[in-house]
């Protein structure tokens, strides 16, 4: 079962009006995408923390945790606008000198990657907000409600479906190569999870082809009515 | 109702998964097919809905010759349903609520009437509670009943159930046969294929054996499950009661209720 998917179905904030949550999320985060002020994303990321840890009761560990993930591609990501390069040594606050070329850090470096992140974690924090408070199944009724194409919900009703098929019948052949030692060392491991992808796909294509019976045998007019 | 003539299917590989079936399910309500794993139940369940076509041999629906163009297949699915062994490969939908819904949805019914017959069906298999629960919350015979609920909303004249108490714990079988006995109260003819040997004799009136393709024998459960050497070719067992018949030489019960009534009697007297 998926952390995030199982905390939007069982927090606290899960029967409030979905199109509110939505607007506040989206609006939040237009805010912060339009408006250059570090101290308005700082709040912005406080008042959604406090919202899903004290509203929707999720604790402050798991958040921290489930904020982890998107928090390492950030830091990644904020280290080439961290480091400057330059060919003199001017405006450098502190520089190394490699052959001609200086490498460093500047004032404008580290302002600039000061607002990036910032920028960042409050967007992050309003789509943490809406999809840890808000179940699937709403938020597609929200989509709905605002005419996305149907093609797309279409999409996102059978993916979100299928994930969870797909992801069960991989937890059971990882158990079963675990039980058999499939991961003992890294050749092992190596070689059972190419058994893995190999097997799943075989049960992928198993799975197509009852699916399309059962879809035949439910009257399937090429259109998933919503 | 439903009836096939020298029903032969050939899978593409040449393995003969079916040899002239003939089947006949007008003067019973609920028919129980049973066989071992690959006897060919499945693929004669598919081949009784028109998701595969004979390779030879005749299916008629209500005594016309089954046709497999769209419109005559729609006709068929209006017919006939089928509940699936797995309901993970039969429910579409992260919402129950829209699974039940897809079946009635594809006919072109409205909305308004939608919401009523999945209420209606979901209140059959007592599933209303999980109307808005997402699917995969579900424990698998929960599942089970969502996919049935699935096949009632079609609001078809005879449902077919592969396997319907395969995995089932005993609370969930037996829901399973009292739905299944609700469902042929209300007039629908039910076809079960299975090998709960238990469940098959108390629930049918009428039984076909099948074994690698062939159907080898057929009648009423007292007389079938008592020749021995057609249950050995089949690979099959006795149900209990026949066993305790055959053991203890008690009368030869239909329902545990009879046998209950048979020594009630005996120690009253």
């Amino acid at each position: 079962m998926l952390i995030i998917d199982k905390y939007s179905y069982t927090n606290n904030l899960k029967d409030y009006s979905p199109i509110a949550k939505f607007y506040f999320a989206i609006g939040l985060m237009l805010l912060a995408m339009i408006i250059d002020i570090k101290e308005l994303y700082i709040s912005v990321f406080l008042l959604n923390f406090l919202i899903i840890t004290v509203l929707a009761k999720i604790s402050v560990k798991k958040y921290i945790k489930i904020l982890s993930i998107p928090m390492l591609f950030l830091i990644l990501g904020i280290v080439p606008v961290f480091i400057s390069l330059s060919k003199d040594s001017n405006n450098f606050i502190f520089v190394v000198n490699i052959w001609d070329i200086y490498i460093g850090i500047t004032e404008e470096g580290i302002n600039s990657s000061q607002i990036l992140l910032l920028r960042a974690l409050s967007s992050v924090s309003c789509t943490f907000f809406l999809i840890l408070t808000t179940p699937m199944n709403d938020l597609i009724y929200v989509l709905k409600k605002h005419k996305l194409p149907n093609i797309v919900i279409e999409m996102m009703v059978l993916i979100y479906r299928f994930i969870f098929i797909l992801l069960d019948e991989t937890i059971n052949i990882i158990v079963a190569q675990k039980l058999k030692l499939g991961y003992m060392d890294i050749r092992k491991s190596y070689k059972s999870i190419s058994a893995l992808i190999a097997s799943l796909f075989i049960r992928v294509m198993n799975r197509y082809e009852s699916l399309q019976y059962s879809l035949d045998a439910r009257g399937f007019d090429r259109q998933f009515y919503m | 109702m439903v009836k096939t003539q020298g029903l032969c299917y050939i899978y593409e590989d040449g393995t003969k998964a079916l040899k002239n079936i003939n089947l006949n399910i007008d003067n019973h309500n609920i028919i129980g097919i049973v066989g071992a794993n690959g006897s060919g139940k499945t693929t004669l369940f598919f081949n009784l809905m028109g998701l595969l076509k004979p390779s030879k041999g005749k299916v008629f629906l209500n005594g016309k010759e089954m046709k497999y163009n769209r419109k005559a297949l729609k006709k068929i699915r209006k017919k006939i349903g089928i509940v699936f062994q797995d309901p993970d490969k039969q429910i579409f939908y992260s919402k129950v609520y829209d699974d039940v819904a897809f079946g009635p949805r594809n006919l072109g019914i409205g909305e308004e009437e939608v919401n009523k017959i999945v209420e209606n069906a979901l209140n059959m298999v007592d599933m209303v509670e999980f109307k808005d629960k997402p699917v995969h919350f579900l424990s698998y015979g929960q599942k089970k009943k969502v996919a049935i609920a699935g096949a009632l909303a079609m609001n078809n004249d005879i449902i077919l159930f592969d396997e319907p108490t395969a995995g089932l714990d005993p609370v969930g079988t037996e829901n399973m046969i009292n739905i299944i006995k609700k469902l042929s109260e209300k007039n629908k003819k039910i076809i079960i294929s299975s090998h709960d040997m238990d469940m098959i004799y108390e629930l049918c009136e009428y039984i076909y054996i099948m074994s690698k393709g062939e159907v080898i024998d057929e009648g009423i459960p007292t007389r079938i499950f008592m020749k021995e050497s057609i249950l050995k070719e089949a690979m099959l067992k006795e149900p209990w009661l026949v066993k305790i018949h055959k053991i203890l030489g008690v009368p030869l019960c239909e329902k545990e209720e009879e046998l209950k009534a048979f020594y009630i009697g005996k120690n009253n007297k």
